[in-house]
């Protein structure tokens, strides 16, 4: 090789950029949890970093007893779990007959499901269509917003694609049929990218708002994010009136400034509360995003 | 068909899945032809071109439809090449536990929710409390009231996406590199190009095909920009640089109630987007010969 002097002086600044990067990807969120743990006197302040300043966990025991809170969670946990049990379910069946090349009418349905992601109706008329078939304001709805992304399906079926079709052969000549062969065979040899889909689907779910607001009238039935918005989120509804906290804050504990200091730093709390599971699926599931699993939808 | 029939009743829940939830809806576009009725769904009398009329001779058509324009283009000018490029430095990380550990942390900002992006966007630009403005005093310099400034509004809705979706959007062009051949790499190394030359002429050239169906795919969405984002940033005092199609639709259709006219802005858009990514694959195929189809 030539210019090794060239070369380690690229390095270096590669590597000096890639911390850089790296601070600014994680300082924000560092922050975030620095704060949602330190004292609200320092908050209001403003002098945090990343590194907590006189540890005090108040805010969480305050957002963890909060029934608000805790509803939005458990509604998102139902959307996230049921939805995604369902998708799997639903893309697999669509996937393994796309991947059949000798499929008939394989172009066509091909075609009929990807045109979904050039063209749509609208808001308007998929909303005033919900309603007339009585799904608004629904939990199974919700559910249904995220299923058959067409991406997913793509996803699969090409995984599903380079899986060779000998072993097809031999557990027909065993007497399975389709739908065996896909739930004994394809889905065992599935589980990288079935663990990439299900994080992709709990994501779609656990991240959505949107849907709910468009959707869902009850507050009884908000997810998660939807409490969030209303909570963190100041808007044309006056602040104040959504304050999950109100209650919490005007009990008499609290001074007129520590009840601003604290009111900072459960906003910081419940965007860690809110978050953290996602890091944490996303972590676990992160040696599957391997080279491969994300090339498939590109191919075609 | 009778081979396949086990097969085509697994697509059965696709496509009649599709065809109510997707299908229906392009059919109830006619709505924007007709005005709305309470007994039918998808409108009652014909009034012909009427509310694309009274979108397209309104002030605020004008306005969204710059902004929504306008967003993508500064969003494709530093967006689009930020997780190219990024893809191709992480590529020439040679620690393998430093090059995995900074694509983790990379993709940790494409897991927050839009709410808490925003939340921590409104948390960091507050006058009185925000990170920002604390660095701008220390600086001397007088505190941004940012989310109400319409000038700041596209930097920090761009720069903000751009934060959150680099690592994640690089990926794909990981995957990309890693499927160009190695001996390219060995033939350039014999005729003596360095790494930056190795870059430009083997990595760059591989990719291209995955370069250039993303990029047809990004043109198709020239004229959308979702409302989620949008309508957790903006304020009445904003919208001359924030309001955009969707967030005018939703508006107009959800909180106005006036589905005809939401439904005409929405049908334009549409079929402008599905002409637009028709023309930019054609162009593609015609001067590159890779197409989405």
């Amino acid at each position: 090789m030539r210019s090794t002097a060239g070369h380690r002086l690229f390095d270096a600044c590669n590597y000096l950029l890639m911390i850089a990067l790296s601070i600014t990807f994680l300082y924000p969120l560092l922050n975030v949890v620095a704060t949602s743990v330190s004292s609200g006197m320092r908050v209001v302040a403003g002098t945090i970093g990343v590194i907590p300043v006189d540890v005090d966990l108040t805010a969480y025991r305050i957002a963890m007893r909060n029934p608000m809170l805790l509803r939005g969670y458990g509604n998102s946990i139902f959307y996230a779990g049921a939805g995604t049990a369902a998708n799997l379910v639903l893309i697999s069946l669509a996937a393994y007959p796309l991947s059949k090349r000798h499929l008939v009418f394989r172009g066509p349905i091909s075609f009929f499901i990807a045109f979904t992601l050039l063209f749509s109706g609208g808001l308007i008329p998929t909303f005033l269509l919900v309603k007339s078939l009585g799904l608004y304001n629904t939990r199974a709805w919700i559910i249904a917003t995220q299923f058959y992304h067409v991406f997913f399906i793509v996803m699969l079926r090409t995984f599903y694609q380079q899986i060779p079709s000998s072993l097809e052969d031999a557990a027909k000549i065993d007497g399975y049929n389709d739908l065996q062969i896909m739930y004994r065979i394809y889905m065992p040899l599935s589980k990288p990218i079935l663990a990439t889909l299900a994080l992709f689907s709990i994501v779609a779910y656990w991240n959505d708002y949107f849907n709910a607001l468009v959707y869902l009238l009850d507050s009884a039935k908000h997810p998660l994010q939807l409490v969030l918005r209303d909570y963190l989120i100041p808007g044309e509804s006056v602040y104040a009136t959504n304050d999950i906290f109100r209650l919490e804050l005007t009990r008499g504990d609290f001074s007129e400034i520590s009840r601003l200091e604290m009111a900072a730093q459960l906003r910081n709390t419940v965007i860690v509360l809110s978050t953290a599971p996602l890091v944490t699926v996303m972590l676990a599931v992160q040696r599957y995003f391997r080279r491969g699993v994300l090339i498939g939808a590109l191919k075609d | 068909m009778v081979r396949d029939r086990y097969l085509l009743l697994m697509l059965l829940p696709c496509i009649l899945f599709l065809l109510t939830f997707k299908y229906i809806p392009m059919y109830g576009a006619i709505l924007a032809f007709r005005r709305f009725d309470l007994l039918n769904p998808f409108g009652g009398e014909w009034v012909g071109l009427r509310y694309f009329e009274m979108f397209f001779s309104s002030r605020n058509a004008g306005v969204v439809i710059r902004n929504t324009f306008m967003i993508n283009v500064w969003s494709v000018v530093f967006g689009f090449p930020a997780p190219i490029i990024l893809a191709l430095l992480v590529n020439e990380i040679r620690g393998r536990s430093f090059r995995k550990t900074f694509q983790v942390i990379s993709y940790m900002p494409h897991f927050i929710s839009v709410v808490v992006i925003a939340a921590m966007i409104h948390l960091a630009t507050s006058p009185g409390s925000g990170f920002i403005n604390h660095l701008l005093a220390s600086l001397g310099l007088e505190p941004i009231y940012f989310l109400i400034e319409p000038a700041w509004f596209r930097p920090i809705y761009i720069g903000s996406g751009i934060w959150q979706e680099v690592g994640w959007g690089s990926i794909i062009y990981m995957a990309a590199i890693a499927g160009v051949s190695r001996e390219l790499y060995e033939a350039a190394v014999v005729d003596g190009a360095g790494r930056l030359r190795q870059a430009l002429h083997v990595t760059l050239p591989g990719i291209m095909p995955a370069i250039t169906i993303l990029f047809i795919l990004r043109m198709g969405s020239m004229l959308s920009v979702g409302a989620e984002k949008v309508l957790l940033l903006y304020t009445p005092l904003t919208y001359d640089k924030a309001d955009v199609l969707a967030t005018y639709l939703y508006r107009v259709g959800l909180v106005h109630a006036n589905y005809s006219l939401a439904t005409a802005i929405g049908l334009a858009n549409s079929v402008v987007s599905l002409l637009l990514i028709a023309f930019v694959n054609w162009l593609a195929k015609r001067y590159t010969a890779i197409g989405i189809w």
